[in-house]
């Protein structure tokens, strides 16, 4: 079943229809919040903040298919750019409280389990990179950042980021430019340098 | 030593799109043309490229366990409608028994509106009556009777230690005693009941109160003077001060000024825990 059969279910009001949609992209926003906010609890909070207002914007999503791109009525684009504007406005309620220092200073952190079957110690030292990296990129600026995961680690387009961003393709390929170039000046003092 | 040209300003915005394929096969060979010629560039398109690496190193996490259930849990109990408001002056109110004082800014239940949310902690009933106070100490008693609770009205734990449980508090409270006479009570030994954190915006701190001493309504900011037998920076709910303590893990307390949203429905929340059947 496509997105959009799952939409029109739901818009019939068939319960069945958000469920399959919250299994099916469910992973992909926490992973993208996870990444964005890098707290697990403030990424499954905002996950769920973010299935609530689309659940609310389901009908303006169906009249968006009155915009000429076929990348705006694709749903998981549309989904993204939800996403993305709800953690980037999450971010910029935090630094107006003044409370920036608080993620510095919070190392919440978190562990992936090890696979199964791993070397202990070569799970804490892959557990130990993950969080480097993870340190690292939440602390990217909020726009480089936000090209960063959608690119490097959702796999989008530079279209498709460019639709969920609401910036020109040349943009999206020059901020990648910088996000790129700034996680590997900040990793390199700690010795990454693959 | 790189000798920059003048096509490097023209060609270096391009070079994550290049590294990408994102370029069009034009314009992908007059970059390749370029770098074949220019160490500088290629040493920024190393860097962007070791970018690339890193990030790409960063592993998929695991959403939590049951994350859909609990999406669709909280789109049902956000779906019902909430009547009313919440009158949030509240009058001193005295209780025989150990009840909960919200380290917050309670200076919000000065205000007559809630703000507008679907959460069913935010409802607003006429306030009438004494509270429940007994249901409201049993209902967050235990850890379990907590999640509970805090599922139901959408607060959320994390890294819950147990040492926290250990920890005391002291805390001056300012009592009314009518005719625009103040004195201030001093709570000592308020065992933490809970750490938690609202909507991954604000940590809430709530401790019980020994058996005996009033609930503190109202504007009445408190004070917190010592945790767990530390001195700590004289904290009080009516400034969005923060308080940075290290004990046994435990980060921050943080207390959010007067009429954030956030907390109101905390509040709500905890007295309406009590007057729900």
């Amino acid at each position: 079943m496509t997105d959009e059969e799952l939409i029109r279910r739901c818009l019939e009001d068939d319960p069945e229809g958000f469920e399959i949609l919250v299994a099916e992209h469910g992973a992909r926003v926490y992973n993208l919040a996870h990444a964005m906010l890098r707290d697990p609890e403030e990424a499954r909070d905002a996950t769920q903040e973010i299935f609530i207002r689309v659940h609310r914007s389901l009908a303006t999503f169906r009249f968006e298919a009155k915009f000429s791109t076929w990348l705006y009525r694709k749903f998981s684009t549309w989904l993204y750019r939800m996403s993305v504007n709800y953690l980037l406005d999450y971010r910029r309620r935090w630094m107006r409280r003044g409370l920036e220092r608080l993620e510095d200073l919070l190392s919440w952190g978190s562990t992936e389990p090890a696979a199964a079957g791993s070397d202990p110690e070569e799970a804490l030292l892959r557990n130990a990179d993950a969080r480097a990296v993870r340190t690292a990129i939440a602390r990217l600026p909020p726009k480089l950042r936000a090209g960063l995961v959608l690119r490097d680690l959702h796999g989008l387009s530079y279209s498709e980021i460019s639709a969920v961003l609401g910036i020109g393709e040349g943009t999206v390929g020059s901020r990648l430019n910088e996000a790129r170039k700034q996680l590997a000046r900040r990793l390199r003092p700690l010795g990454y340098h693959p | 030593m790189n000798i920059e040209h003048p096509a490097c300003g023209t060609v270096r915005p391009l070079l994550s799109a290049y590294l990408d394929e994102e370029l069009t096969a034009e314009t992908h060979g007059r970059v390749a043309a370029h770098l074949t010629g220019c160490a500088a560039c290629r040493e920024e398109l190393d860097q962007v490229s070791r970018g690339v690496t890193l990030a790409r190193m960063m592993p998929c996490v695991q959403p939590p366990r049951h994350l859909a259930a609990q999406i669709l849990a909280r789109l049902s109990r956000t779906s019902q409608d909430l009547p009313g408001e919440w009158p949030l002056r509240r009058p001193l109110v005295a209780a025989g028994t150990a009840v909960l004082l919200i380290l917050a800014a309670v200076g919000l239940w000065q205000h007559g509106a809630v703000r507008e949310t679907p959460q069913r902690a935010a409802h607003a009933t006429g306030v009438s009556g004494a509270l429940d106070l007994e249901r409201l100490a049993s209902e967050l008693a235990s850890p379990a009777q907590f999640d509970r609770f805090a599922d139901r009205y959408e607060l959320r734990e994390v890294n819950v230690e147990h040492a926290l449980a250990q920890a005391s508090f002291r805390v001056l409270c300012p009592v009314e005693l009518g005719h625009g006479h103040t004195s201030e009570t001093e709570l000592r030994d308020c065992p933490l009941v809970h750490s938690g954190y609202l909507r991954g915006e604000h940590r809430i701190v709530i401790f019980q109160q020994p058996a005996g001493h009033p609930l503190i309504y109202g504007r009445t900011p408190v004070e917190v003077v010592t945790i767990a037998g530390q001195p700590c920076d004289r904290l009080q709910t009516a400034d969005a001060e923060i308080l940075k303590w290290e004990q046994r893990g435990t980060r921050w307390i943080l207390v959010s000024a007067p009429g954030n949203p956030e907390l109101k429905k905390v509040a709500a929340g905890l007295i309406a825990a009590t007057r729900s059947s």
